[in-house]
């Protein structure tokens, strides 16, 4: 066994590099932000649920009748305020991200979704920075649904 | 008693010259019971010693003859070994260092696994406190806002295709 003298030394590289893994990202400019959209799979054929999903999945299910949630894109950019980020999603869907306005810890964005080139939805919400607002219920066959995930900070 | 005399001194000359595996068990047990029975026979014959015929014995007195190592020989080979001890505590060192620091290596390969997939999948934090300004659909479809978790919970923008 080695010497209890060097546990310290390996405590402190284990969190140095647990702190680089889990470093918050620097702070975006003023004028800019940091956008990410997920695009999720909704479906009644089985029961998988991702990772990143299973905090919520039970909520959803609640709510809609759905059994299954498959995370199948992420997509990240950053856009200036004012300008858009546009991000492709599955079965032919697009979403566009505009940020709006930067009010502290709360974040203004514009939200539209698109199959193809038609326009499927366009709303503006205030959330907190960096949690994500679900937008959903396209169908993508006639057990899947669409649910779009979108987060700016 | 001649005639046992002649048959024991026959046994015994046979075994002093063949050895003990040149009698059959049945010569050997009589010859066993005859010397423990008349010890005077078994005390002349207790001055003698065996002959040198084990395989090894032959061998070692083989070893006297010209061909065993000289004295330099000898020498070179000692200081081989000596030089051998002085280095063999490090080698043994390092092999051990390492088989020592395996388990706290596979303990903070682990640790760092574990943070990085957690990395990987984090958990997806829906907003609270949703403010909607604007909400517009289209091709016929009806929007709903659904809240998911508790009243103060976060909020689902649900669409409603038309299906005709």
């Amino acid at each position: 066994m080695i010497p209890l003298r060097h546990y310290p030394s390996l405590i402190v590289v284990v969190s140095l590099i647990g702190a680089s893994l889990c470093a918050a990202e620097p702070a975006p400019a003023a004028d800019s932000a940091s956008i990410n959209v997920w695009a999720i799979r909704a479906t009644t054929k089985n029961k998988e649920i991702s990772p990143e999903l299973k905090s919520i999945a039970g909520k959803l299910k609640k709510q809609f009748k759905y059994t299954g949630f498959k995370l199948e894109r992420k997509s990240s950019g950053s856009a200036d305020l004012g300008k858009s980020f546009t991000a492709t999603l599955i079965a032919g869907y697009s979403a566009k991200v505009t940020p709006k306005k930067r009010d502290g810890k709360r974040m203004q964005m514009q939200v539209e979704v698109y199959k193809e080139k038609a326009r499927k939805i366009n709303v503006t919400v205030t959330v907190n920075a960096g949690q994500y607002q679900l937008l959903g219920g396209w169908k993508l066959s006639s057990t899947d649904a669409l649910i779009v995930a979108v987060s700016a900070k | 008693m001649p005639e046992r005399s002649d048959n024991l001194s026959k046994a015994l000359n046979v075994m002093n010259a063949e050895g003990l595996d040149a009698l059959s068990p049945e010569e050997m047990a009589r010859l066993e019971g005859i010397l423990n029975s008349e010890p005077h026979l078994a005390a002349d014959w207790a001055d003698r010693t065996p002959s040198l015929d084990d395989p090894l014995a032959t061998h070692v007195a083989n070893l006297d003859s010209a061909t065993a190592p000289s004295r330099g020989e000898w020498e070179r080979v000692w200081q081989t070994v000596d030089a051998e001890a002085y280095e063999s505590p490090d080698r043994m060192k390092l092999p051990a260092r390492v088989i020592r620091l395996w388990r706290p290596l596979t303990a903070v390969a682990a640790c760092i696994l574990l943070l990085a997939s957690w990395q990987i999948h984090r958990p997806i934090k829906l907003a609270r406190n949703v403010e909607i300004s604007e909400l517009e659909v289209y091709g016929g479809a009806t929007p709903f806002v659904v809240s998911i978790g508790d009243e103060d919970g976060p909020q689902v923008i649900w669409v409603l295709e038309d299906e005709s």
